[in-house]
């Protein structure tokens, strides 16, 4: 009975031996159509036409930081000329954007004329500070003065001119003795004519205050804001799953990857824009939230998961195999012990039984 | 022939184990290994052609969008076009009334390699020295600010020299005080991108 089932054990590990081999060619022709296979994926069309998009992309994402920073200078004027008093007169003017800095030059008609000019720009929102500030009776009897005003970045990002107007208003009904003479109602309407800060796409003030062009504006604003493809040009790729329902994107990368600097590139709905920015090296060590702002300027978040997968099999496997094979080869050994001391002892009953008989 | 049993049980046993040591346990670990790689093929494979499928549906997506990509290209123009900017610039000067007595171009990234900037947006800086009224000077740089191309205002100054007590008498209360019909000389400059 043992004999048979050895041998019936013998057998069917030469079976299995075989069927693994067949099942190893098998699979060794499967790896190398897909090889074939993975040539025919990325013809010269399809990386001329993936040249043509990345290049595309970074030009509209480096579009849009430069919209986003884009500063406006005339908001300066339109400011200067809502916050300059009746009786003050500027002889010279500087700019420099970089800093926030305006140097002026002028003359008042008095001294009161030039300390009410001072608490004005002091009180006003978008002036941090004075750092200069210089006055002298020059030989007219009038007021020579200098002034260095620090602005508010804000100026120069795009605002209307009813709130610079409307501003300064307020600040000129701050104080009672100022009423009237903060801003005269002349400058108003030259700022308002001159428009300076006008958006670009509008150069037609009549259409620009059109109720109906508006809406048409809005309503050709597209509100999509999707992730359509996430992926880290890591080797082989990491393409993300992208959850629309929740809203949560996850990759699994390589045992190894250092999650904490990985660059994803992401493709978005037309129009929107996604903080932060693709192409920004990101640490994805705890899930990082990407905010895709719609044109219409909605927004949805993205939750991104990145899953670091199990460690490389090679050295587990290696390990456990060779412990498994120890131990097998512990458990023939006894098997093959018991087996033959077993057989021996039979032989050793059986010769004793004769010499009884 | 006489077979004693035991010894060929234990024989065989001998054998299989070293088939099982030598052939089945090493076949095996290729079949494992293999089908790891097998399934790293058909993922490479598969993200390979999702990618490409992506960036085909983004191509067609931006040849649909001609109109909205040659705004950005008019705005970040691939190539500096000295000629074509010092153009517009006296262009838009003369039409808001204002002479052009200096342009040169003062910095440029397209050549500078050290003022590049981190992105693939290169700087040109122009400075300009204009003369003319103060109405001009701001109609002119709202004309920049409305340019299909990417114009900022970097700095600006001017002054009036010295204003007499006449001439500061003669403006009248209803002008605000910078818009006086006096000629300036206004320094600026002006900075554009290419890409």
């Amino acid at each position: 009975m043992i004999f048979y089932f050895v041998i019936s054990l013998l057998i069917a590990t030469i079976f299995c031996y075989v069927i693994f081999w067949v099942k190893n060619n098998i699979q060794r022709e499967d790896i190398e159509k897909e090889a074939v296979a993975l040539q025919t994926v990325g013809t010269e069309q399809q990386k001329e036409y993936e040249k043509t998009v990345v290049t595309y992309q970074n030009k509209i994402n480096d579009f849009s930081n430069l919209l986003r920073n884009h500063e406006f200078a005339s908001n300066v004027f339109a400011f200067m000329q809502a916050q300059t008093m009746p009786d003050v007169w500027f002889k010279q003017f500087s700019l420099d954007k970089k800093n926030s800095s305006v140097q002026l030059s002028g003359e008042s008609n008095n001294m009161d004329a030039f300390s009410r000019q001072v608490a004005i720009f002091e009180k006003n929102e978008y002036v941090k500070s004075i750092t200069t500030l210089n006055s002298s009776l020059g030989a007219s009897a009038r007021i020579s003065f200098n002034i260095n005003l620090i602005l508010d970045q804000r100026i120069f990002d795009y605002i209307s001119d009813a709130s610079v107007a409307s501003e300064a208003d307020a600040s000129s009904n701050q104080s009672p003795d100022q009423e009237g003479q903060a801003t005269a109602p002349d400058q108003t309407a030259l700022a308002d004519q001159e428009n300076p800060q006008t958006p670009p796409e509008n150069e037609n003030a009549e259409t620009q205050n059109s109720p109906d062009q508006e809406q048409q504006v809005a309503t050709e604003k597209s509100s999509e804001k999707l992730i359509t493809f996430f992926h880290i040009p890591l080797n082989p790729e990491v393409i993300g799953i992208i959850d629309e329902v929740n809203h949560a994107i996850t990759l699994d990368v390589p045992f190894g990857t250092d999650v904490k600097n990985l660059t994803p590139l992401i493709v978005m709905s037309p129009g929107a824009t996604v903080l932060p920015a693709p192409r920004v090296s990101q640490d994805f060590e705890i899930p990082v939230t990407y905010i895709v702002t719609a044109e219409d300027g909605t927004i949805q978040n993205y939750v991104v998961k990145v899953v670091v997968g199990a460690p490389a099999e090679p050295v587990a496997e290696k390990k456990s195999s060779q412990s498994g094979y120890v131990i097998l080869v512990i458990v023939a050994l006894v098997v093959i012990v018991v087996l033959v001391v077993a057989s021996l002892f039979l032989r050793f009953l059986r010769k004793r039984q004769k010499n009884a008989y | 022939m006489h077979i004693d049993r035991p010894i060929s049980i234990a024989l065989i046993l001998f054998i299989i184990l070293l088939l099982v040591f030598f052939l089945v346990a090493p076949e095996y670990a290729t079949f494992r290994k293999l089908r790891t790689q097998l399934g790293e093929s058909r993922a490479e494979f598969n993200a390979e052609f999702d990618y490409y499928a992506a960036i085909a549906r983004t191509y067609y997506d931006l040849q649909s969008r001609q109109d909205d990509i040659k705004k950005i290209d008019d705005a970040l123009p691939s190539t500096p076009d000295l000629g074509r900017i010092v153009y517009y610039l006296q262009q838009i000067a003369s039409e808001n009334g204002l002479l052009v007595k200096n342009l040169f171009l003062s910095k440029s990234s397209v050549v500078n390699a050290s003022a590049k900037t981190a992105n693939g947006v290169k700087d040109l800086v122009f400075s300009m020295n204009l003369s003319g009224g103060y109405p001009a000077l701001q109609n002119f740089i709202v004309s920049l600010e409305k340019a299909s191309r990417i114009f900022e205002v970097t700095s600006i100054s001017f002054g009036s020299g010295s204003v007499t007590s006449s001439q500061l008498l003669s403006q009248s209360q209803s002008q605000t005080q910078l818009s006086t019909q006096q000629m300036y000389s206004f320094n600026l400059q002006i900075k554009t991108h290419a890409y």
